[in-house]
């Protein structure tokens, strides 16, 4: 599995890890990943810590997130991108929709 | 006894069959061995189990007879005169092809390397002689799975192929309306060189050229989310506003903020279009350009040396439905023989037969060893051949070079074209059209598209488009910018003074709350074509009109160019041109006639 996704004890966080490429190929295993968490949390933590890789699907599966996110008022934080994928979200501006934590 | 035999039931003779039992028939065994004996057993076992049964004295025979009659099974013996087990086995699976025939070799041969040819030669299975009726029995059932398997894939493969083949004829009439709708229009591709590499039938990098009245080309190289027809639908309302806007003389901004609104609505969230936007003057020595989500654009000298690198400023369009406050395009000081390159990033992510990316630094690399004057555009597609080899691309590719030269725009001519129209309607009959924008309505609002709209809706404007939009453009430039925002055009003759103006500009566009400007067209039409009287009327102080009119003649005359106001080209495209009062009101003259 290139997706592991879990909720936090109390219910507030659901943190989904995404390893290897993160493209077309895990659209369906994403979209699973926070569609199906039960009650409705406050923020989703996307881990990129053990991603190598980003294409522009990747980014339209952050923006439907960030819609399902939104009908529950809830924030999007991604943590950890590569150096690569990091420059990916730079060009597309996408730190104007998302918190990024950035690798220390 | 003839040697070839067929039968269910009790045995007959020659060509006979056996008849078929109560139970539903399992079809057609062929039975291929010289010995009567060994024919008999299988007979009497296969007709319980329910096969019509053929049979066959040595190889040769047995091939004619699939040939002929076809078998759903085969129980092959090895050692045969004329033809033996191997070489019947090697033709019948021949003549099968793709149809899957389980052959099972019956052998009292014990030798390891005889039973492993069996398999070698396309024998499914072997059974050794004596062999008991129930192992048989097991053997026949596992062969029929395995057959039965193939036969359904086989059935799946061929509604596969014919969904496919429609799917490819419906993806091929669309992908002709598609190159009919969004690419053949495109203009001066003689001048620019394109690479365009999709990962599918339909590109989801989308390339759009086209003209402005005042003959400046607008560029817009777009990359969609993911690829395919999913990829290429935005393509068509893209296309659209981009031209209809474009030859209607909006600027880029516009363009970008009604393209921006049209996907936002129209797209799944999950899509956009990551794209850059270039308004080309080459006569003005200047660029417009916007980045929003695409890999830097890169200006390169005629030495083949980078000279300055445009990276993404913006949010891809289509995301959210406002453009917002940070949309912002960029002016860019170019010279003549300078080369714009604009790719997408399917060029970065382009992979080899190994796994491995082209990547940022390869390009880097290339532009570094093109400083020398090779062509930058030449290299990179031949290194990107060479990296990525028979390895299709996983993603669109595109590579766009875009060269400043004086031919890629157009200098609008008075009269050229076409010639005059005969305007039918009496003499003494006019046509008035006005429009008076205060405030910041100056700002949000460019009136000289909605003028020249009303005047095509008027009068087929033909060949004289492009000067009208060169005359309006020009005299409201005048009466907004040293009118109304009191900008000196004399900054603008200075190389760094270019850009800072155009920002002073923008900068006190923004923060106007008062001043106006007025446009009064009439149209008048005459006895061959028309003449229409352009007025204008700023809030501004005027200037010395008299004296910079006469500067203006010299320096046409001198041939220095067009500098201040415009005026020198006003003058070659009016009939007429005069300034009134302190200089803020000003009237054109413009002639259908020749």
């Amino acid at each position: 599995m290139q997706i592991h996704s879990s909720l936090s004890a109390d219910g507030r966080e659901v943190t989904i890890a995404i390893e290897g490429r993160f493209d077309h190929t895990v659209q369906h295993d994403f979209r699973n990943a926070y569609r199906y968490q039960d009650g409705w949390p406050e923020r989703y933590r996307i881990i990129l810590t053990r991603a190598d890789y980003m294409d522009s699907s990747a980014l339209g599966m952050l923006l439907l997130l960030r819609d399902h996110a939104q009908t529950g008022n809830a924030d999007v934080v991604i943590v950890e991108p590569s150096e690569q994928i990091m420059k990916i979200l730079e060009t597309a501006h996408f730190n104007q929709l998302f918190t990024i934590i950035r690798a220390t | 006894m003839s040697s070839v035999g067929r039968t269910a039931g009790p045995a007959v003779g020659a060509g006979a069959t056996s008849g078929a039992p109560a139970t539903a028939s399992r079809g057609r065994a062929l039975v291929v061995d010289d010995r009567a004996s060994n024919r008999a057993l299988l007979e009497a076992l296969l007709v319980k189990e329910g096969f019509e049964v053929l049979f066959a004295v040595d190889g040769r025979q047995g091939v004619s007879l699939f040939e002929r009659e076809g078998a759903d099974i085969v129980f092959m013996d090895v050692m045969m005169p004329v033809m033996d087990g191997y070489e019947a086995t090697r033709r019948i699976k021949a003549l099968a092809g793709d149809c899957f025939v389980p052959v099972i070799f019956v052998t009292s041969l014990s030798d390891t390397h005889a039973l492993a040819r069996c398999i070698e030669v396309g024998g499914d299975d072997f059974l050794n002689a004596p062999y008991e009726q129930t192992i048989l029995r097991a053997r026949i059932l596992a062969a029929e799975r395995v057959r039965d398997l193939n036969r359904k894939i086989q059935e799946q493969n061929r509604e596969l192929n014919t969904l496919h083949n429609h799917m490819q004829r419906e993806q091929e009439i669309a992908e002709r309306i598609f190159s009919e709708a969004v690419t053949q229009p495109n203009v001066a591709l003689n001048h620019i060189r394109t690479l365009l590499r999709p990962a599918a039938t339909f590109n989801g990098d989308l390339l759009l050229t086209a003209r402005r009245p005042s003959g400046e080309l607008n560029v817009l190289l777009g990359d969609f989310t993911g690829h395919g027809l999913a990829a290429a639908v935005g393509a068509l309302p893209t296309a659209e506003v981009f031209r209809a806007m474009t030859s209607k003389g909006f600027s880029a901004a516009d363009i970008l903020r009604e393209i921006n609104y049209k996907l936002a609505t129209l797209l799944p969230p999950s899509m956009f279009l990551a794209a850059c936007f270039l308004t080309l003057d080459p006569a003005q020595r200047s660029a417009a350009v916007w980045s929003g989500g695409m890999p830097e654009i890169l200006v390169i000298g005629d030495d083949g040396a980078l000279k300055r690198r445009v990276p993404s400023m913006h949010l891809p369009l289509g995301i959210n439905t406002s453009l917002g406050d940070t949309f912002k395009i960029e002016r860019l000081e170019v010279e003549a023989d300078d080369r714009i390159l604009l790719l997408s990033d399917g060029l970065l992510d382009a992979r080899n037969p190994a796994g491995e990316m082209f990547g940022r630094s390869r390009l880097e690399a290339l532009l570094e060893s093109c400083s020398n004057g090779a062509s930058v555009f030449g290299r990179i597609t031949r290194e990107l051949s060479g990296f990525c080899q028979w390895r299709l691309p996983d993603d669109d590719i595109t590579l766009v070079e875009i060269p400043c030269v004086p031919g890629l725009a157009e200098v609008p001519q008075a009269g050229a074209g076409r010639g005059v129209e005969q305007v039918t309607g009496a003499a003494g009959c006019l046509w008035r059209w006005s429009i008076e924008l205060h405030g910041h309505w100056l700002g949000d609002v460019d009136p000289v598209p909605v003028a020249l709209a009303q005047l095509q809706e008027l009068h087929d404007l033909g060949s004289h488009r492009q000067a009208l939009y060169t005359v309006l453009f020009e005299l409201y430039s005048n009466a907004l910018e040293h009118g109304v925002l009191g900008l000196d055009s004399e900054i603008k003759s200075s190389e760094e003074g270019f850009s800072s103006y155009y920002s002073e500009r923008e900068e006190r566009l923004a923060a106007l709350a008062e001043g106006s400007v007025r446009i009064d067209l009439v149209y008048q039409p005459g006895e061959r074509g028309g003449s229409l009287l352009i007025r204008l009327e700023d809030s501004g102080e005027g200037f010395p009109h008299e004296s910079v009119c006469a500067g203006a003649a010299s320096s046409l005359r001198d041939n220095k160019g067009f500098s201040g106001r415009g005026i020198p080209l006003l003058t070659s495209l009016c009939e007429s041109l005069h300034f009134e009062g302190a200089g803020n009101c000003v009237e054109a003259v413009y002639n259908w006639d020749v």
